[in-house]
C-alpha cells in the first residue's frame, strides 16, 4: 500500500527548492530605477514648467514668468507681477483684455482690474501650486471657455497632489519688508485612489516707494480621485487681497517731481491742503497726488471636473465651477468733500460677482479622426456701485466699507454666455501630419439695469454663428515640424465699469445700433526645429482686427467720468516671433527669444465731431522689438539664472505724440538644493535679485487708459518699474 | 421481525479509514500548495499573456524554509548538491509567450549520486570566474534597454496617473526574456501594464562570459517610476 509514503512529487519539489535556494546564490539583481516622464505638451517653447516657476521669486505671478516666451510682453510696478492695478500682459500686441485665461479649464474672465466676469490668476491660485502654463498664441484651443480670446489663450493647470504624504513649507524675506510664507500638506494616495492637498500662502510687503502695504492671504485645496480610466478632481481657492496703490505718473510729473514721487499718505495735512488748493514742493495741480488709493478683493473659486471613459473610443469631460467675488477700490478724492470743513472723501467702486457655469466636452476617436464637441454655459451676476464715504483723518480704512454717505451710481448686470464648438483632428500621412479644423458659436447677452445714477441700462448681445479655425502640423522627423493655422475669433462685450454700459444712457442708445463685437482673423505659419543641442521655433503671423472698440478717456482717469466707446475700425498686425534654446554644455542652457511686431491702426475715427487721423499710427503699448535672453545653470545641487529683457519704445497716445523710452531690465537668481538633508527632502536656499542694475523705467503704461493726444505729457497713465530688490527664500519638504 | 442490517457509511475496517484520511490530507495539502503558489506573486489582473505560475526568490534563502513549490510534472528523484556551484538545473519555467503547460526536460539532472564532498561538473570551461564589474555593466545595459522602450500611456498621462511599478524578470544567458511579472503595483493597471510591456519588448544582448558564471539565467528587478513632468 502506498499510504504514508512520501510522494515522489513532494521530494522533487523540496529538492528543486533546495537547488533553487543554492542556485540563486547572488539573488535577483536590482537595477537602477527608470524614470518615465509624461510631458503634457511637446511644444516646449510655448510652455512654462514647474521648474521655471520655482526659480522665479516665490510669489511671482506665472504671467510674469511667461514673459520669456516669444511674443509676450509683461509689465508691472511690483517685482512679483501681482499688483493688479499695474499688471499688463500682452501677446502680439493684444493686451490681456483680448486674451482668454483658464485655470483647470475654469474660465477666469479677461482679468481686467475692474473685474466684472472673472478674476486675476494671482487670486485664483498660489503660484507654488501651479503645475504648468500653456500659451497658445493667435489661435488658441478652440474649446477654451473664453469669449475674449482674440489674441490667444493662457491655460493654467494646477499641480496634482503628491503620491506620498508630506508637508512642504517655504519662507521668503526680502526688500521693502517682504515676507511670504507658503505651506502645504499632502495626504498622499489612499487605498481608494484618492489624494489631496491643503495649502496656505500669506504675503506681506511694503510698496517700494511711498507708504502702504500690499498684502495677500490665500487658502487652496485640491482633491484628485482616479478610478479605472476615469478621473474626478475638485479644487477650492480663497483669496483676500489688500493693496495700497502707487500714484500714476505723467511725463510732466516725473520731470517735475522725480522718480520717487508717490501719493501723500501718511501726510494727511498735506493732502488736505492740496485739496484746498494749497500746493507745496513742486506740486502745481490737484492731480499730482492724492492722499491714497487702494484695492480690496476677496474671492472664492470652486471647480470640479469629471473625466469619464464612456467606451473605448469615447470620453466625456465635464467641469462645473462657481466664483464669488467682493471687491472695493478706494480713492481719497479731493473732488467730493465730506463736509464744508473736510474737502476729501473716500470714493469707492464696489464690485460683486456671483457666477457659475459648466463646460462639457465629448471626444470620439474613430480611425484617423478625433472628433471633439463641447458646450459651455455660464451665468454671471455682477453688481457695480459707486459710493462716497466720509473721510475724517488718516486712520486705516483699508477694509470693506459700509454706510456710504452718497451713492454715485449703481448697476446690475446679468451676463449669459453659451458657446458650442466642434472640431476634428485628422491624422494623415502615417501620423506624420495632423489637420485640425473646427468652429465655435459663441453668444453672450448682457442685461443691465441702472437703479441709481446716469449710466446706461439695456440689453446687448454679441454672437457669431460660425467662427472657424483650421490648423495643420507636419512632422518632418527628429523634432522638426512645420505648422500653419488660420482662426477667427470674437470678443464679447464686457459688463461693468469699463464696458459699453459705462456711457450715459443717451450716448449708449445712440451707439448701440452700430455696436459690433470685435473680431480678429489670425494667420500663422512657422517651423519648430531640433538640431543637436538646439531647439527652437520661428513663426510669422498676420492679424486683421476689425471693429476694435476703444474707450477714450475724456477727463483725468481716476476722476472717472463716463468714457466714450469708439469703434476705431481696423487694426493690422504683422510680426515675427522666434525662440532658441541652446544646451551648449551639460549643465548650462541659454534661452533667447526675439519678437518683431508691427501693429498699426487702419482707420480714422471721430471724437466729439472731430476726425482723428490715426491711420498708419502704431498701436498703443505695443513695442516693435522685444528681445529676451536667459542663461541658466543647474547641476542638481547648485542652480542659477541670469536674464535680461529689452523692450522697445511704446506710445500711449493714438496719434503717437506721447511715448516712453526703450529699456533693458536684468534679473538674477541663484540657489542651493539638497535632495535630502537631516530628515528633510528638497531643502533649498534661493536668492533672487530683480532689476539687477537698478534701472529707472516706465513699466506699465495705460493704467488710466489711453488718450488720442498728449503733446505736453500731462496725462497720468504711467507706472514706474520696481527698483533693484533682493529676496531670500528657504524651503523644504518633510 | 428480521435482524437489523449494519448501518451504511461505516468503514469496512479501521485500516481503510486511515488510507482515506491520508489521501484526503494529501489532496488538501496539494490544494493548499496550489492555492498559495497561484496567489504568491500577483495581486492584480493578469497581463495579456498569462505567465505560468512561478516562484520568485529574493536572497539565497536557507534551504529549510518551505516555499510554495512550482508544479512540475517531472517525477524524477533529485539529490541535493552541497557544492557551492549549482548543478545545471532543469528549466523550471517556460518562455512567457508559450502555452501554460511546460515541456518537462529532465536532461540536466545528473544520474550519479553526489556525495557531500563531490564537486559539480561545471557547464563551461572551469577557468572563467564571475566578474562583478561585468555583471554590473550588463545589469545597467539591461536597464537601459528597457528604458528605451518606456512609454507613458496617453490616457494615464492625461488623467494624471503617477506611481512606481516594480517588475521582476528573468533573462537567460542568450539574452532572451524568460518571464516577467509585477512585484509592486502602482495601483493603476494602465501603468502596471505599460511597465510590463516595456520590460517584455526590450531586446537584450547575450550575457558576457564572465557574468554570473555557471548560471543559465538571471533574475533582475527594476522599478519604473511614472511621473508627470510639468
Amino acid at each position: 500500500m502506498d499510504r504514508f509514503k512520501v510522494k515522489p512529487l513532494h521530494a522533487l519539489v523540496l529538492g528543486v527548492l533546495a537547488q533553487q535556494a543554492f542556485a540563486q546564490d547572488s539573488g535577483a539583481v536590482q537595477t537602477e530605477d527608470i524614470s518615465v516622464f509624461g510631458k503634457g505638451e511637446t511644444r516646449q517653447v510655448q510652455n512654462i514648467t514647474r521648474d521655471d516657476l520655482s526659480k522665479a521669486v516665490p510669489g511671482t505671478s506665472p504671467l510674469k514668468v511667461l514673459e520669456k516666451l516669444p511674443g509676450v510682453q509683461f509689465e508691472s510696478a511690483d517685482p512679483f507681477g501681482s499688483y493688479e492695478w499695474s499688471t499688463r500682459f500682452s501677446v502680439r500686441g493684444f493686451n490681456q483684455n483680448y486674451m482668454g485665461f483658464t485655470l483647470d479649464d475654469v474660465p477666469l474672465g479677461d482679468m481686467s482690474y475692474g473685474n466684472n466676469n472673472g478674476l486675476h490668476i494671482s487670486r485664483a491660485i498660489p503660484a507654488e501650486n501651479i503645475g504648468r502654463v500653456s500659451l497658445s498664441q493667435g489661435t488658441g484651443a478652440i474649446g477654451t471657455a473664453s469669449t475674449s480670446n482674440l489674441g490667444g489663450t493662457v491655460q493654467f493647470y494646477s499641480a496634482d497632489p503628491e503620491e506620498r504624504f508630506g508637508v512642504q513649507a517655504a519662507q521668503t524675506v526680502g526688500s521693502d519688508s517682504t515676507y511670504r510664507t507658503f505651506a502645504r500638506l499632502d495626504t498622499g494616495r489612499f487605498e481608494s485612489g484618492t489624494k489631496a492637498y491643503l495649502g496656505v500662502a500669506s504675503q506681506r510687503a511694503d510698496k517700494w516707494k511711498g507708504w502702504g502695504p500690499q498684502d495677500q492671504d490665500m487658502f487652496n485645496a485640491k482633491l484628485v480621485h482616479i478610478f479605472g480610466e476615469n478621473r474626478l478632481s475638485a479644487f477650492y481657492n480663497y483669496s483676500d487681497r489688500k493693496e495700497i496703490d502707487y500714484q500714476d505718473m505723467s511725463l510732466d510729473m516725473q520731470h517735475r517731481l522725480g522718480w520717487g514721487w508717490d501719493n501723500y499718505a501718511p501726510d494727511w495735512n498735506r493732502a488736505v491742503n492740496a485739496a484746498k488748493g494749497i500746493y507745496t514742493g513742486g506740486v502745481n495741480n490737484m492731480d499730482d497726488a492724492y492722499y491714497l488709493g487702494s484695492g480690496l478683493r476677496r474671492d472664492h473659486l470652486f471647480g470640479t471636473t469629471l473625466d469619464l471613459k464612456l467606451t473605448d473610443a469615447t470620453r466625456f469631460k465635464t467641469t462645473y465651477y462657481y466664483h464669488h467675488d467682493n471687491g472695493q477700490g478706494h480713492w481719497y478724492t479731493p473732488y467730493t468733500p465730506t463736509s464744508p470743513t473736510m474737502p476729501i472723501s473716500i470714493r469707492t467702486t464696489e464690485y460683486q460677482i456671483g457666477r457659475n457655469g459648466i463646460v462639457n466636452n465629448l471626444t470620439w476617436v474613430g480611425g484617423a479622426h478625433t472628433v471633439n464637441g463641447g458646450l459651455w454655459f455660464e451665468r454671471s451676476l455682477h453688481t457695480l456701485t459707486r459710493n462716497f464715504y466720509a473721510a475724517t483723518g488718516p486712520q486705516d480704512t483699508n477694509d470693506f466699507l459700509s454706510n456710504p454717505m452718497a451713492t454715485g451710481f449703481k448697476q446690475e448686470f446679468t451676463t449669459t454666455t453659451s458657446q458650442f464648438h466642434l472640431q476634428d483632428t485628422v491624422a494623415l500621412l502615417n501620423d506624420a501630419a495632423k489637420l485640425n479644423f473646427g468652429f465655435k458659436t459663441p453668444k453672450v447677452t448682457i442685461d443691465a439695469t441702472s437703479p441709481v445714477g446716469t449710466r446706461a441700462a439695456g440689453t446687448i448681445t454679441a454672437s457669431k454663428t460660425f467662427l472657424p479655425q483650421i490648423g495643420f502640423n507636419y512632422a518632418l522627423g527628429r523634432g522638426n515640424e512645420i505648422f500653419a493655422s488660420l482662426a477667427e475669433n470674437m470678443r464679447a462685450y464686457q459688463p461693468g465699469v469699463n464696458g459699453p454700459f459705462s456711457q450715459t444712457q443717451a450716448v449708449f442708445d445712440s451707439s448701440v445700433q452700430n455696436l459690433k463685437p470685435e473680431t480678429s482673423t489670425t494667420l500663422d505659419v512657422g517651423y519648430r526645429f531640433k538640431v543637436a543641442s538646439f531647439q527652437g521655433s520661428v513663426a510669422a503671423y498676420h492679424v486683421d482686427f476689425k471693429d476694435r472698440l476703444v474707450s477714450v478717456a475724456t477727463c483725468a482717469g481716476i476722476v472717472g467720468c463716463p468714457s466714450t466707446f469708439v469703434n476705431v475700425g481696423k487694426v493690422e498686425t504683422n510680426g515675427l516671433e522666434s525662440a532658441l534654446a541652446w544646451n551648449f554644455a551639460p549643465r548650462l542652457s541659454w534661452f533667447n527669444t526675439l519678437t518683431l511686431n508691427d501693429s498699426k491702426y487702419k482707420s480714422d475715427y471721430s471724437e466729439n465731431g472731430v476726425v482723428q487721423h490715426v491711420t498708419g499710427k502704431e498701436v498703443v503699448d505695443a513695442p516693435k522689438l522685444m528681445f529676451n535672453t536667459e542663461l541658466g545653470y543647474d547641476d542638481g545641487t547648485w542652480f542659477g539664472r541670469v536674464g535680461g529683457k529689452y523692450t522697445d519704445k511704446r506710445y500711449y497716445t493714438y496719434l503717437n505724440d506721447g511715448q516712453v523710452p526703450a529699456f533693458w531690465v536684468w534679473n538674477m537668481g541663484a540657489g542651493y538644493k539638497q535632495k535630502s538633508m537631516g530628515g528633510l527632502r528638497d531643502f533649498t536656499v534661493q536668492l533672487n535679485l530683480t532689476n539687477l542694475f537698478d534701472k529707472k523705467y516706465y513699466s506699465t503704461i495705460g493704467s488710466n487708459g489711453f488718450v488720442t493726444s498728449d503733446p505736453n505729457g500731462m496725462f497720468a497713465t504711467m507706472l514706474e518699474g520696481a527698483p533693484r530688490q533682493v529676496f531670500l527664500t528657504v524651503s523644504a519638504k518633510y | 421481525m428480521t435482524a437489523a442490517a449494519p448501518p451504511t457509511g461505516m468503514p469496512a475496517a479501521p485500516f481503510e479509514r486511515r488510507v482515506w484520511i491520508a489521501r484526503a490530507v494529501t489532496l488538501a495539502l496539494y490544494a493548499v500548495f496550489a492555492y498559495s503558489a497561484s496567489h504568491f506573486v500577483m495581486e492584480h489582473e493578469a497581463p495579456p499573456n498569462p505567465a505560468p505560475i512561478v516562484v520568485t526568490l529574493a536572497d539565497p534563502p536557507a534551504p529549510e524554509a518551505p516555499k510554495p513549490p512550482e508544479i512540475q510534472p517531472t517525477p524524477q528523484p533529485v539529490t541535493r548538491t552541497v557544492a557551492p556551484r549549482p548543478n545545471p538545473q532543469p528549466p523550471i519555467s517556460t518562455p512567457v509567450a508559450a502555452s501554460p503547460s511546460p515541456a518537462a526536460t529532465a536532461v540536466a539532472v545528473p544520474d550519479l549520486p553526489v556525495s557531500p564532498a563531490a564537486r559539480e561538473i561545471p557547464m563551461e570551461t572551469p577557468t572563467v570566474k564571475s566578474d562583478p564589474g561585468a555583471e554590473g555593466r550588463f545589469a545597467q545595459e539591461v536597464r537601459n534597454r528597457i528604458e528605451r522602450k518606456k512609454v507613458y500611456p496617453v490616457t494615464a498621462r492625461e488623467l494624471g496617473m503617477t506611481g512606481a511599478v516594480e517588475v521582476t524578470y528573468v533573462i537567460d544567458r542568450g539574452g532572451a526574456l524568460i518571464r516577467a511579472e509585477i512585484v509592486a503595483s502602482s495601483g493603476y493597471p494602465l501603468l502596471d501594464q505599460a511597465a510590463l510591456r516595456a520590460v517584455r519588448s526590450a531586446i537584450h544582448s547575450a550575457m558576457p562570459e564572465d557574468a554570473w558564471v555557471g548560471e543559465k539565467q538571471k533574475e533582475f528587478r527594476t522599478r519604473l517610476v511614472f511621473s508627470i513632468d510639468y
